[in-house]
């Protein structure tokens, strides 16, 4: 086994490169044949913002002085995603996608983990009769 | 660069898109890897691969030396990484190389053999310097050190120390898991 390349293929399947982006490289050949900012602005159009951006980024939410109301993380998973975190113990917590509200069982301790269908979603957190809840991420 | 390369060049110069399409397959996992060695999560590391390639587009015509190629397109990867790290700013997300978890996502399903899981593990486990310079090295090996150096931000007298200190201890990690190398990498 020759390390560098069993890692260079271990990297092309974990991380591969997404189509988006080839596409999007493919596209800015336009430059080439087309170089006006009109062409440029076109290329920059393309581009789809995903729904969640930098996944696996910690997430945090809460009132201005205390402990967070809510932590947590949103990875993809399959065609879908996963958030996992913690609210405090006794809370609710329901996902919210554009199409339905689903309530997550949330543990004694207030740790959740669930998945979810892939785009946008907000979270609603209810504690001691009050509710809160994020903007769409 | 060979006559066929330089040939590709030229031609993706005069807007030849098939040829431009060439070097684009050619080129754009050098241009991942430096946005992902950069700290970049994919989502930021496709906003600097889209910037990095206007950029090339733009400015293709100027290049002068066809066998700079490879180092011009690793150093504007750089720049347009490092551009879009400064906008995110506020925090470099956890998202890189992480061990996979023992369950049925797609990690478990991508790394099928022990062998695999073993190298993976023992590289996430490395120091960010050396998963981002073996990172590079593996997936861009055309590059020279100077350009690697340029790349990565490090200096150029530097890689080829660095690379033989993360690389030993890579193999020290496998051998912990009891995986023996069966030829110099």
């Amino acid at each position: 086994m020759n390390v560098l390349i069993e890692l260079a293929r271990l990297l092309r399947l974990m991380d591969p490169i997404p189509p988006r982006v080839l596409a999007d490289a493919e596209a800015a050949g336009l430059l080439l044949r087309a170089p006006t900012p009109a062409t440029e602005a076109l290329i920059l159009l393309r581009e789809t913002v995903p729904a969640v951006r930098c996944a696996g980024r910690r997430l945090s939410f809460g009132r201005h002085v205390g402990e967070p109301l809510l932590v947590f993380e949103v990875r993809p998973v399959g065609a879908g995603q996963r958030v996992a975190g913690v609210v405090p113990p006794g809370a609710g917590l329901t996902v919210r996608t554009p199409v339905r509200d689903e309530d997550v069982p949330v543990d004694e301790a207030g740790y959740f983990n669930a998945e979810v269908p892939a785009g946008p979603i907000r979270l609603r957190v209810t504690e001691g009769g009050r509710t809160s809840e994020t903007g769409w991420l | 660069m060979d006559t066929e390369s330089e040939s590709l060049l030229r031609r993706a110069i005069a807007g030849d898109e098939v040829a431009w399409r060439a070097l684009v397959r050619e080129y754009a996992p050098l241009v991942w890897a430096v946005a992902r060695r950069h700290g970049l999560c994919r989502a930021d590391a496709a906003d600097a691969s889209q910037n990095t390639w206007i950029a090339v587009a733009r400015r293709l015509p100027t290049l002068r030396r066809a066998d700079r190629l490879a180092g011009w397109i690793a150093t504007t990867a750089r720049h347009e990484s490092l551009k879009v790290r400064a906008e995110r700013g506020r925090e470099i997300p956890a998202e890189r190389f992480d061990v996979p978890e023992p369950v049925d996502g797609p990690e478990s399903i991508v790394l099928r053999s022990a062998r695999d899981r073993a190298l993976w593990r023992a590289f996430a486990s490395l120091p960010e310097r050396c998963q981002a310079l073996l990172g590079l090295l593996a997936q861009a090996p055309e590059l020279t050190y100077p350009q690697v150096g340029r790349a990565l931000g490090m200096k150029v007298n530097s890689v080829g120390q660095t690379r033989g200190r993360c690389l030993s201890l890579l193999r020290r990690r496998l051998a912990m898991l009891d995986i023996r190398e069966e030829s110099a990498g």
